[in-house]
C-alpha cells in the first residue's frame, strides 16, 4: 500500500516503540571499565598535580633567581656608576660654562660654587663607598640604603641647581639655564632603570621643585638637611630683593622633602613586607602505612589474628599561615587510601554461613563462611566424621580491608630552625571523611572476591597527628618538604565490632611556595 | 525493589543496584544510542560511556521529573559530546527549510533500514534530526546543545530530511522517483 507521508511522521511512528537490547556482554564491559577507571583516576590526578607543582616550582625558582640578582648586585653597581659620575659631569660642565660667562665680580662666587661642588662630590663618593660596603649584606638593607642614597643624591643635585641659580641671580642667567635642564634630565632618565621606582619618583619630584623655584634660599633648607655645607658662602651671595619669595618657597620645598620622605618610608615598608611573607601553599604526597594497636575492624574473632599493614598513597594540598616567626597554623585537604590484611583465616561455602559482624555483605558473598583458620581446623577435625567426603572445601586465605578518606588537617607548626635547612614540630588533629571502603577475601592462591563493605566504619572520624617537618629552601620562596608523621585514629571504627585501634604512618613529601 | 529504592542504592554506589539499573534501562537507552551513533559498535561505546556517567552523576538526580527522562537526557548528552565536535559544511539555504513528503509503501520499509540511513547521516545532521524529529527538542534548544545557531540547526535538519528521503525513494526502485529535490 503506497501513500504520501510526511517524512518526520514516518520516522516518528516507526521509532515510537524502538527498543534494542544491547546484549549481556556489555554489562561486563561497563563493570570492568568502572574498576579500571577507579584504578586509573588516582594516578593521573596525582601526576597532574605533581606536574603543576613541579612546573610552578621551576618557574618560581628561575624567576626568583633572576630577580634576586637584578635587585641586589646590579642595582648597587648602577647607583655607583651612573649617579655620582653623572652628577659630577654636570657639575664640571657647570663650572666650565659658568666661568666664561660670568663677570669678574662674580668670579668669586663661582669659585665658591665650585668649592661646594667638590665638597658635594666628596660626600657623594663617601656615601657611595658606604653603599658598596653595605652591598654584601642583606638585600633588604641594601635597598633601603639605596633609596636613602638616592635621596641624598637628589638633595645634592638640588644643591647643584641652587648653585647654578645663585649664579643666575648674579647675572649669568642665559648661559646657565640650559645647563640646569640637562642636570635635571640626565638623572631622571637614569632613574627608571632602578627598581626602586618610588625612590626615583622622589628624586624626580624634588628636582622639579628645585628647578621651578630656582631660588637661592632653597639652599638653606637643603643645607640644613645636608648639615649645612657651604651655607655661609652661598648665603652671602643671596640677593636681598628675593627674600619674600624665598620664604614661600622655603615652605614648599620643606613640604616636598617631607612628602618624599614619607613616600620613601612607604616604599621601604613595602620592601619589608616582601620579606615577611606569611602564606605558604604546597602539594604533598606520602606513602602511608596502615597499622594498628590491636583489635579487628571485621569481627571479634579475628582480634588476635596476625595483621599486615599495606602501604598506599596519600596526596593533597596544604596551606599554612605564619602567625609569627615561631608559629604557623596549617590546614589543607588530602586523599588517604589505607588498607590492611587479616591473615590466617579460612573460608568455605555454606548456605547458613555465620556472617562476620563488621561486614555489610553483598549478595554473592553471603554464602561464604569465614572464620579464624585455627578454630576452623579444630572444628573440622571434630566434625570430620559428619563431613567426610562431603563437598565442604575449606580454603585458607586472608581478608583485606580498604578504606579511603578525605583528610582535613588542622595543625600547629612550631619552627625550631628556619635557616636554609628548616626543622619544625607539627601537632594537630585531622578530620577524616569516609570516602570509600571495601572488604575483600583473598584466597592463598591469590583469588580475590569482594565480600562487601564495612558496617562499623564511622562516616566522620578524627586522628591526632604528630610529626617532624624538615625542609630545604631552594629559594626564598620555594621549599622542598619532608615530613614523617604519625596519625592515630581516634574513633574510626565502631568499638562494638572488634575494638580496632588503627593508626597510620606517612612520609609526607612535597614542594611549597611562600607568598 | 522499588524504583526509589533502586535509585537510592545506586546513589550509594551499590554495585548490585547498578547492575539492576542497567538491566532495567539498557534497552531503552541503547535504542537512543543506536539512533545517535553512526553504527552499532559506536552505539555500544556510547551506552558504556552513558552508564559510567549515570553511575557517577546519579547522586545529582533529585527526583525532579521522571528518572527515565533523566537517563535519556544523560545518554543523549553523552552522544552529543561524542559527535557534535565533528563539523560539517554549513550552507544555510532557507529555501530548503520546509516539510518534506515522501511517497512510500509503509509496510515495505523495515525499521532496520530506517535506522541504518539515520546512522549514515553526517554526524551533525544525524544529531539534529534525532533531537528535532524523534526527541522533540526545539531548534532553539538544539542550537544551544550543539553550540550552533538556530539557522544552522534548521538547515541541517532540512538537509538530513532530504538525504533520508532520497535514500528511501531509491530503495523503492519499482516505483519511479518523484521529482528529485534540487541539492
Amino acid at each position: 500500500m503506497r501513500e504520501k507521508k510526511n517524512i518526520d511522521r514516518l520516522f516518528q511512528e516507526k521509532f515510537k516503540d524502538f527498543e534494542v537490547h544491547p546484549g549481556d556482554h556489555l554489562w561486563e564491559k561497563i563493570a570492568s571499565k568502572k574498576e579500571e577507571k577507579q584504578d586509573r583516576k588516582i594516578i593521573p590526578f596525582w601526576l597532574r598535580l605533581g606536574g603543576i607543582a613541579a612546573t610552578l616550582a621551576l618557574l618560581i625558582a628561575l624567576g626568583s633567581t633572576f630577580f634576586n640578582s637584578n635587585s641586589s648586585s646590579e642595582k648597587v653597581v648602577d647607583t655607583e656608576n651612573t649617579f655620582p659620575s653623572e652628577d659630577s659631569d654636570t657639575l664640571t660642565s657647570n663650572e666650565e660654562s659658568l666661568t666664561p660667562t660670568t663677570t669678574n665680580d662674580i668670579q668669586n662666587t663661582n669659585d665658591s660654587n665650585s668649592t661646594i661642588a667638590t665638597s658635594n662630590n666628596t660626600e657623594k663618593s663617601s656615601s657611595s663607598r658606604e653603599t658598596t660596603n653595605k652591598a654584601p649584606e642583606q638585600q633588604q638593607i641594601t635597598q633601603n640604603k639605596n633609596s636613602q642614597f638616592k635621596n641624598n643624591n637628589a638633595l645634592k643635585s638640588s644643591i647643584v641647581e641652587i648653585q647654578n641659580t645663585s649664579a643666575d641671580s648674579n647675572g649669568s642667567q642665559n648661559a646657565t639655564r640650559p645647563l640646569n635642564t640637562t642636570t635635571i634630565v640626565t638623572p631622571t632618565q637614569n632613574t627608571p632603570e632602578k627598581t626602586a621606582v618610588a625612590a626615583s619618583e622622589n628624586n624626580l619630584e624634588k628636582r622639579e621643585t628645585s628647578n621651578n623655584f630656582q631660588e637661592p634660599k632653597n639652599l638653606g633648607t637643603v643645607n640644613t638637611s645636608e648639615k649645612g655645607i657651604a651655607e655661609n658662602e652661598i648665603a652671602t651671595d643671596v640677593n636681598a630683593q628675593k627674600t619674600q619669595d624665598n620664604q614661600k618657597d622655603l615652605v614648599e620645598e620643606a613640604k616636598a622633602i617631607q612628602a618624599a620622605r614619607e613616600e620613601e618610608a612607604i616604599a621601604s615598608v613595602d620592601i619589608n613586607e616582601n620579606n615577611n611573607k606569611r602564606w605558604d601553599i604546597g602539594a604533598v604526597a606520602a606513602p602511608v602505612y596502615y597499622g594498628d594497636f590491636g583489635g579487628s575492624g571485621i569481627d571479634p574473632e579475628f582480634k588476635d589474628n596476625k595483621k599486615s599493614g599495606d602501604v598506599n598513597l596519600s596526596y593533597g594540598v596544604q596551606v599554612s599561615y605564619a602567625l609569627n616567626n615561631k608559629f604557623k597554623v596549617r590546614t589543607g585537604v588530602s586523599n588517604v587510601d589505607l588498607s590492611y590484611g587479616t591473615e590466617d583465616i579460612a573460608f568455605s561455602p555454606d548456605i547458613e554461613a555465620r556472617q562476620l559482624r563488621g561486614v555489610n555483605y553483598t549478595q554473592n558473598a553471603r554464602f561464604l563462611s569465614i572464620s579464624d583458620n585455627n578454630t576452623q581446623t579444630n572444628a573440622l577435625s571434630e566434625n570430620s566424621s559428619d563431613v567426610q567426603g562431603g563437598g565442604r572445601s575449606v580454603t585458607p586465605g586472608s581478608i583485606n580491608q580498604q578504606v579511603a578518606y578525605i583528610e582535613i588537617p588542622v595543625e600547629a607548626v612550631y619552627v625550631l630552625s628556619d635557616n636554609r635547612f628548616g626543622v619544625e614540630l607539627i601537632g594537630g588533629v585531622s578530620t577524616l571523611i569516609l570516602n570509600d571502603d571495601n572488604i575483600s577475601l583473598e584466597s592463598s592462591g591469590g583469588l580475590r572476591t569482594t565480600l562487601g563493605n564495612s558496617n562499623s566504619l564511622n562516616e566522620v572520624s578524627l586522628t591526632t597527628n604528630i610529626g617532624v617537618g624538615l625542609n630545604y629552601k631552594i629559594t626564598d620562596n620555594v621549599k622542598v618538604n619532608m615530613e614523617p608523621s604519625f596519625k592515630y585514629q581516634v574513633n574510626a571504627f565502631d568499638s562494638s565490632v572488634g575494638d580496632f585501634k588503627p593508626y597510620y604512618l606517612g612520609l609526607y613529601t612535597g614542594v611549597s611556595y611562600r607568598f | 525493589v522499588s524504583l526509589d529504592q533502586l535509585i537510592t542504592n545506586c546513589q550509594k554506589k551499590n554495585i548490585k543496584a547498578q547492575e539492576q539499573l542497567y538491566k532495567r534501562y539498557a534497552s531503552t537507552l541503547f535504542s537512543v544510542c543506536l539512533k545517535y551513533s553512526p553504527n552499532y559498535a559506536d552505539a555500544e561505546d556510547t551506552l558504556q560511556d552513558a552508564f559510567m556517567i549515570i553511575f557517577d552523576k546519579v547522586t545529582q538526580y533529585k527526583n525532579k521529573g521522571s528518572f527515565e527522562g533523566w537517563l535519556k537526557r544523560v545518554t543523549i548528552n553523552t552522544a552529543l559530546q561524542r559527535y557534535r565536535k565533528q563539523t560539517v559544511l554549513d550552507i544555510i539555504n532557507e529555501e530548503n527549510i520546509r516539510d518534506v513528503d515522501v511517497e512510500v509503501d509503509e509496510e515495505s520499509i523495515p525499521l532496520d533500514f530506517l535506522l541504518r540511513i539515520i546512522q549514515e547521516l553526517p554526524d551533525r545532521y544525524r544529531l539534529v534530526f534525532n533531537l528535532y524529529v524523534l526527541d522533540g527538542y526545539s531548534h532553539k534548544e538544539i542550537a544551544k546543545m550543539l553550540e550552533i545557531s538556530e539557522g544552522t540547526s534548521k538547515s541541517n535538519l532540512a538537509r538530513a530530511r532530504n538525504i533520508l528521503k532520497d535514500k528511501i525513494e531509491k530503495v523503492n526502485t519499482h516505483q519511479p522517483l518523484r521529482q528529485t529535490q534540487t541539492r
